[in-house]
């Protein structure tokens, strides 16, 4: 019999069947695998608190053909009141969807794990701005991940001085004499640029101390977002259709045209 | 081929219904093919009956064949007291156990990014409107206990207290029958913080 005792954090929770959850986990020895959680939808399932989204527990897990099934776990850390607030949700929901499309399975991603890890805590923890640890999870996942984007200097003379502008097709910034005559560019200013240059190389416990204007976080959120989409198969992201959503819900309310 | 088209297509129609795999899709197609042609038709008409007729009552989104479902037309329940459930069938339970006598709001579904539900998928601002307008003081949120469930009813509770309505959530904890030395750190915690003087 087949067993792996490991810690696993649960990136997805779906109903499987009448009583059963099917989970991807990413677990510190093997990175990303599915698992079955027998019964766990049954009101008195032993296994039901530590399946949810948002737990890092310790899991005993049995090898079956194609899925591994949970036959035991203790919760460790639960962060399940990031789901208190509506926008922490979205955001967090939007970290384990990033992990689980971006991760391939069978491989072991520690780095992944401590930084997801990291970055649900700073949900709980109210001082990170929400939009910087967005960035930061985005960066930092696609730089362990191999798609480390170049904003040192410019891609092409290095010009470390700017100001600099990015392509849907660069892999990182160029400057103005550098710049692609006939192509779309779009800015990236001296800001944006070393809030980029900071995030990539900051100690995950100092983002609650990060903070940037609205511009600067709208030039990242666009260069990370593009790059996502350009570069890696992650496809379209629930995530980001949610956090829209939400965004849009908490306009309409300020605006006055929620029905309160 | 093993089997002629039409059992291989009934069977992929079987297998569309949530928990059928492939065997019991086969096994429910030789139950059909085996019953009287009277019992199929009936069986038959009874579905197309049922999803041509039943749709979301107007005021709380209960499946029902009118406007206005039996539970909201029903003038011997409180009008002031809404409990907010997910699915018809959570409203089912709490309706068995004959303790809770005010109206309901189904919201089909919890906010969920995977699911690709958010505030307007679920008609969340319909139940602010009813709130608002329809006389309710108290609201009691009864969506599933998991993380889905709490921030549907953590956004549900902000946008209703500026309406200065009470809004309440169904007590968690142990469940009844069940031994404490077998509960889990989180129900535990949830117990304990849900205590009441006794």
């Amino acid at each position: 019999m087949k067993l792996l005792n490991t810690r696993a954090l649960v990136l997805r929770s779906q109903p499987l069947g009448e009583r059963d959850r099917l989970l991807s986990l990413l677990t510190w020895e093997r990175g990303k695998l599915s698992a079955v959680a027998p019964g766990a939808r049954k009101i008195k399932s032993k296994l039901a608190a530590g399946v949810d989204y948002f737990t890092c527990g310790s899991f005993l897990l049995h090898q079956g053909k194609s899925l591994y099934t949970v036959n035991q776990l203790e919760i460790e850390t639960n962060f399940s009141r990031i789901g208190e607030n509506i926008k922490d949700y979205a955001y967090g929901m939007y970290f384990a969807e990033l992990a689980e499309k971006l991760l391939e399975e069978g491989e072991s991603y520690p780095d992944v794990f401590d930084l997801l890890l990291s970055c649900w805590g700073h949900l709980l923890d109210k001082k990170a701005d929400r939009d910087v640890l967005a960035r930061f999870f985005e960066l930092r996942i696609l730089s362990i991940l191999g798609y480390h984007p170049h904003f040192q200097d410019c891609l092409y003379c290095g010009d470390q001085l700017g100001p600099f502008f990015w392509n849907y097709s660069s892999g990182g910034v160029f400057c103005g004499k550098c710049r692609p005559g006939e192509e779309v560019v779009f800015p990236f200013s001296r800001g944006t640029h070393a809030l980029a240059v900071r995030l990539l190389s900051l100690f995950p416990g100092k983002i609650a101390n990060i903070r940037a204007a609205d511009l600067q976080k709208k030039e990242l959120q666009d260069f990370t977002w593009h790059f996502l989409q350009y570069w890696t198969a992650a496809g379209h992201l629930k995530g980001l259709s949610f956090l829209a959503k939400v965004n849009n819900s908490e306009g309409d309310k300020k605006a006055g045209n929620a029905p309160e | 081929m093993l089997f002629s088209p039409a059992i291989t297509r009934l069977v992929d129609v079987f297998r569309r219904l949530p928990g059928i795999g492939p065997k019991t899709a086969l096994r429910l197609v030789f139950f059909v093919l085996s019953m009287e042609k009277e019992e199929v038709e009936e069986m038959a008409r009874a579905l197309v009956d049922a999803k041509r007729r039943v749709k979301h009552c107007a005021r709380c989104r209960n499946l029902t064949e009118q406007d206005i479902c039996s539970v909201c037309r029903d003038e011997r329940r409180d009008q002031s007291l809404l409990c907010v459930v997910q699915e018809p069938r959570d409203m089912m339970v709490i309706e068995k156990t004959g303790q809770f006598k005010g109206l309901y709001f189904i919201l089909h579904g919890a906010l969920s990014p995977v699911e690709g539900f958010g505030p307007e998928e679920l008609k969340i601002p319909d139940l602010l409107q009813l709130m608002k307008t329809g006389g309710v003081k108290e609201v009691i949120i009864a969506t599933n206990p998991n993380v889905e469930g709490d921030a549907t009813a953590f956004y549900i509770a902000g946008a209703a207290r500026p309406l200065g309505i009470m809004v309440s959530r169904i007590g968690f904890g142990l469940p009844v029958g069940g031994d404490l030395e077998y509960a889990d750190e989180l129900t535990m915690t949830r117990a304990l913080e849900g205590r009441r003087e006794i």
